[in-house]
């Protein structure tokens, strides 16, 4: 029986709520005057929601399956901050024969967004992670005629199911382990049940883990059940594709962080977890960048490499919150903790990306909307403001220092590095070192197609370039992307503290490697070596008390 | 002051830039003016730092005295605690700072830039007329990178720099270049960027190390601090890893042999303001990241790879000089004589010994004055003829006698004749090659060919260009962009400083030398003798080396000597 949650909790989540209530009514209005209406709504519902967090930052509702914390926090900025920016792009979609409903999609979806935050129960967690998809897939068809469009929309939706159900079964078979849907409870069965091989619990808490993330794999768009992802961005319109690569990825991604970090089970060369995410994150990279290559749409190609994007936030994943040099009291800064580089990085990537698909958004050639390098080619000439902010984003993207790309992946890699340099888990050193080289190469490939579209605006001249459509609140709306990037490229400090900050209540789940001393000892079983130190939480712990 | 001249000099460029690319369209023609108005000021401020540089006094006075310091956090995220008198200390987290300073390895590189800014915007005036605000706001940019590099005191921070030059030359090669320069500005981007990733994996390693060797939960990319750290802490293997993966940036950058495919194409293409920053500044971020970084952070990796990198550095001679030899395109053939080059630059460097690391310094410095010249002089050419087919021009010095004075000289210095600057350079590097330790007789013989087909390669082509019957395409020279048949004013003034300089150098080239050798000892050559005690200890029993080490350094082993080592040291 779960005590209730409080109403007061929820404001934000019930403001967006309400919001995308009246944005769903509004859209039906019969006049145009009513349906430009659904803009301000939404924004003012998201702006009242930022207020709201802003009154009531955190509220820890122990046992509630709601646990709001630092990373709860960090979520709703994040999301609501984007969210806004995406209404400024989508600012004219209504009052122009777009459907009305499609704003208020986007709110329904960042309200799953930042239920996924504080969920601390596996019901919950499940739930909010479905409502982040399902208007995403309505987003993507909806007011889109094009048989590409509904194609994209079909295959998004029936992939979306089918790793619903994997990450179910998944999430089933963790329950099975434990007898509880509480997170913390569930993360402590299936420690218990990873540090007796042969067992059938083992077996279950395996597969169930396994089965969990792959499912999760879906959402943040990697290796293997990534292959909607460059049929969606194609389809769908420009600015969608735009939330699609900060949405659902940030939900898929702290999803993974609860089950991987709470369990222990994200380091260790005897660890399945270990070998799945290492596999996956190679795999997204190399798979992605090379698919990426040969596009010439380059809304495909910002589909692709956002597989291989996926692919360097995995890294971060598997270098873990305490990789890095830790001071007296245990604390990592971000150079040492991949799961506040992985936030970071989402936000720099999503607003790289919502920034790019805005501009070409707003471009029309012949008044057709601007996909290949060829219709972008020469828009430096027509379009000074958007060329540059284009540049911008990909540079941000390929990882060129100064960009806050650059230090999304020094975050990111040096993370992994430490990792490897702190582990004293046989064989991991070796990995994660393989691991960072895999991905630096990957970027440096990575360049080679964003240097495309740079070259494509900036260096080709044309004797018709695109032009822009005059919409005051997209240009708005894609200046704000590219000044937040100029922001983060000369002061990224304030992003990484507080990405830093919003770990901390992870890193508390962490199990502290005395409690499987404690679990083990009990039994009398003799345990493996390795597998003590396979799930043990956190090498420097290990180390201090070794020493 | 010296601060502030050092700040201005870094960033006034970007301002320009952006100046200059803000211009209105009728104002286009005021961008080449207020550009070469700021190369003017950058060339002031750089003399002015150099002449504010401490003189050096007999027994060495403080080598690491750094001119125009400036240092300030810049991105310090971590937990700080506060004390009661107000100091804030960062427990943990990363702490990058914007530290910059010169000192007199950086100096005289600085002061190569900011001579040659000014003129490549200067020679900029007549060729450029297309999209001129953009071209001269990408030059100014680029002179910021360039700067920014040497003046870096912080390896991220270098790292950017260095990582930032690539834009601005990639748009001034693929907007403004000849006809393939498209491909020759991506193959030019995503080749050094190959390379550069893995030094910046490297770097990351390095630097996450010395938080862990030095017990800091603080991760900082401080130069002294990482150029610093106890070689035992340090593995060979580890070493030897990072000397690759500095390797793999710079060797690209240099270009050293196997992996120079990309200059003599970026170089053709290039316009002559960027082929001659590219060969006059550019190449030397390689040279001098391996001399920054790689000798004194992995010294033991570098030993262990140096007859390696001496092998390649002559495969890079010959190789170069073979392929200038055979061309018929003048510029490919000063590109390829870069190769050449930069080859002698490496050999000097990796001997390891006082001469050869001053006299790699010294021919960085001539590179970049000779070849940066006999690139400005082939653009004048180009201009003229339109062609570089030294198959097509011919007896030059009959049409172009002031040209031709300012050929010859700049070929005699780039095959070394005694007296001039290259002559100094080349005698050094190869008597340190041939003296070394590390290296030995074999490099400095073979080096030494290249000297025999520089002269070679070099006197073929001026003979082919300036003497001889007269031969000119048809309809040349186009004077239509209202150029006499010989250089004019500004070209000559543009050409002057830099014969002057070459004639200087090759006659007083201690007025680099006398502060660069006591910063190279105390910077690099402690370092390089440090890790050969450490190397020593690796295979013998600790005991004996205590005692070799007490009597090398009189006094504890590991520790560094306060007072830098006597010249004798290291033969």
């Amino acid at each position: 029986m779960m005590p209730a949650i409080p109403i007061s909790a929820l404001g934000p989540e019930l403001m967006l709520l309400a919001g995308g209530c009246v944005v769903l009514m509004l859209g039906q209005a019969a006049r145009a005057g009513w349906r430009g209406l659904s803009p301000w709504v939404a924004l003012i519902a998201l702006t009242g929601a930022i207020g709201l967090v802003w009154v009531r930052p955190t509220e820890m509702l122990v046992g509630s399956g709601l646990a709001y914390g630092s990373l709860a926090v960090f979520v709703r900025i994040s999301a609501l901050e984007l969210g806004i920016l995406f209404t400024l792009i989508n600012w004219s979609q209504a009052r122009e024969g777009e459907r009305g409903e499609y704003l208020s999609m986007m709110l329904f979806s960042l309200v799953g967004l930042l239920l996924v935050g504080p969920a601390d129960n596996l019901l919950l967690l499940f739930m909010a992670l479905e409502l982040v998809s399902i208007p995403t897939y309505i987003m993507v068809v909806l007011g889109r005629t094009r048989a590409v469009a509904a194609e994209a929309g079909t295959k998004y939706f029936y992939l979306g199911a089918l790793s619903a159900a994997i990450m179910a079964y998944g999430f089933a078979l963790l329950y099975g382990v434990s007898g509880s849907a509480s997170l913390p409870a569930t993360a402590l069965a299936v420690r218990e049940a990873l540090a007796q091989p042969g067992t059938l619990a083992y077996g279950l808490a395996v597969t169930g883990l396994v089965l969990s993330i792959g499912g999760l794999l879906f959402k943040i768009a990697a290796v293997p059940l990534h292959f909607y992802i460059a049929d969606v961005y194609q389809g769908a319109a420009s600015p969608v594709a735009g939330l699609l690569g900060f949405v659902p990825k940030l939900a898929g991604l702290i999803a993974i962080f609860k089950l991987v970090l709470m369990t222990g089970q994200w380091q260790g060369a005897g660890n399945a977890v270990f070998w799945l995410l290492w596999v996956v994150a190679v795999a997204s990279m190399c798979v992605g960048n090379v698919l990426a290559l040969r596009q010439a749409n380059i809304k495909r190609m910002l589909g692709y490499s956002g597989i291989a994007h996926a692919g360097y936030m995995l890294v971060g994943m598997l270098a873990g919150p305490l990789a890095g040099p830790a001071d007296e009291t245990g604390s990592v800064g971000i150079l040492g903790n991949g799961t506040a580089s992985v936030l970071y990085y989402v936000v720099v990537y999503g607003i790289a990306n919502l920034g790019a698909f805005a501009v070409l958004g707003l471009l029309r050639v012949r008044d057709q909307a601007c996909e290949t390098l060829r219709d972008v080619a020469g828009l430096l000439r027509r379009q000074p403001g958007l060329a540059l902010i284009l540049a911008l984003t990909m540079f941000t993207l390929m990882g060129l220092p100064p960009t806050p790309g650059f230090w999304g992946k020094l975050g990111l890699f040096s993370s992994a590095l430490a990792a490897a340099q702190g582990t004293v888990v046989p064989g991991q050193q070796t990995w994660l070192i393989v691991l960072v080289i895999i991905g630096v190469l990957n970027s440096a490939v990575a360049a080679a197609y964003y240097l495309r579209v740079i070259a494509a605006v900036l260096l080709y001249e044309n004797e018709r370039p695109a032009h822009a459509m005059p919409r005051e609140a997209q240009h708005i709306g894609a200046l704000i992307c590219g000044f937040l990037l100029l922001v983060f490229a000369l002061w990224p400090n304030g992003l990484m503290s507080s990405s830093v900050v919003a770990t901390n209540e992870l890193v508390d789940q962490i199990p502290p490697e005395e409690m499987i001393g404690v679990t083990d000892q009990p039994g009398g079983e003799s345990v493996p070596e390795e597998f003590v130190v396979g799930s043990a939480g956190s090498p420097r712990v290990l180390q201090r008390d070794g020493g | 002051m010296q601060a502030f001249g050092l700040n201005l000099l870094i960033f006034l460029p970007l301002v320009g830039a952006i100046v200059v690319w803000a211009l209105p369209e009728r104002q286009e023609r005021l961008a080449p003016r207020i550009s070469l108005g700021v190369g003017a000021v950058l060339l002031v401020i750089g003399a002015l730092l150099w002449l504010g540089m401490p003189v050096a006094q007999e027994g060495g006075s403080s080598p690491g005295a750094l001119v125009g310091e400036t240092r300030a956090d810049w991105i310090a995220v971590g937990q700080r605690d506060v004390y009661d008198d107000g100091s804030v200390v960062q427990r943990n987290g990363v702490r990058l700072s914007y530290h910059v300073g010169l000192d007199a390895i950086s100096m005289p590189l600085t002061m190569l830039t900011a001579l040659l800014v000014p003129l490549a915007v200067w020679c900029s005036f007549s060729a450029i007329k297309r999209r001129q605000r953009e071209y001269y706001a990408w030059l100014l940019a680029l002179a910021t990178g360039m700067f920014g590099v040497f003046a870096a005191r912080d390896v991220l921070l270098f790292y950017i720099f260095f990582e930032f030059t690539l834009v601005p030359l990639y748009f001034l090669i693929g907007i403004w270049g000849g006809p393939q320069r498209r491909y020759a500005a991506n193959k030019f981007f995503i080749y050094t960027f190959v390379g550069s990733v893995i030094t910046f994996a490297g770097i990351m390693y390095l630097g996450l190390r010395a938080a862990e060797i030095t017990g800091s939960a603080v991760v900082d990319f401080d130069l002294v601090r990482l150029s610093s750290l106890s070689l035992r802490a340090l593995t060979l293997t580890e070493q030897s890893l990072l000397f690759i993966a500095f390797f793999a940036g710079f060797a690209i950058k240099v270009p050293l042999f196997p992996l120079h495919t990309w200059l003599p194409l970026a170089h053709t293409e290039a316009p002559t303001a960027g082929s001659v920053l590219l060969a006059g500044v550019l190449l030397k971020l390689g040279t001098y990241g391996f001399l920054r970084f790689s000798l004194p952070m992995v010294p033991e990796g570098a030993i262990a790879w140096a007859q390696v990198m001496g092998w390649l550095a002559i495969a890079g001679i010959i190789y170069g000089a073979l392929c200038c030899w055979v061309q018929s395109d003048v510029k490919k053939l000063v590109a390829y004589s870069s190769v050449s080059h930069l080859g002698f630059c490496m050999l000097g460097m990796f001997s390891l010994v006082p001469v050869g690391l001053s006299g790699s310094v010294l021919y960085m410095v001539n590179h970049g004055l000779s070849t940066g010249a006999l690139f400005l002089v082939v653009g004048m050419i180009y201009e003229r003829y339109h062609t570089r087919d030294m198959n097509a021009i011919g007896g030059l010095a009959w049409q172009m006698p002031t040209m031709a004075f300012f050929f010859v000289l700049f070929v005699l210095s780039s095959i070394g004749l005694p007296g001039l600057n290259g002559f100094v350079s080349e005698f050094t590097v190869l008597f340190a090659a041939y003296n070394s330790e590390v290296l030995g007789r074999p490099y400095g013989i073979l080096g030494a060919t290249g000297i025999l087909l520089g002269a070679i390669y070099m006197l073929y082509a001026t003979g082919k260009v300036l003497f001889g019957p007269v031969k000119e395409p048809e309809g040349t020279p186009d004077l239509s962009a209202g150029l006499p048949r010989d250089l004019n004013a500004r070209e000559v003034l543009i050409l002057a400083p830099l014969a002057v300089l070459v004639v200087v150098l090759g006659v007083a080239p201690r007025v680099i030398t006398d502060t660069l050798d006591p910063a190279l000892e105390a910077t690099v050559l402690n370092r390089v003798k440090q890790a050969e005690i450490v190397s020593a200890e690796r295979q013998m029993p600790a005991i004996a080396i205590q005692d070799q080490a007490a009597f090398v350094f009189g006094g504890e082993v590991g520790e560094l000597p306060a007072e830098p080592l006597s010249r004798q040291g290291g033969r």
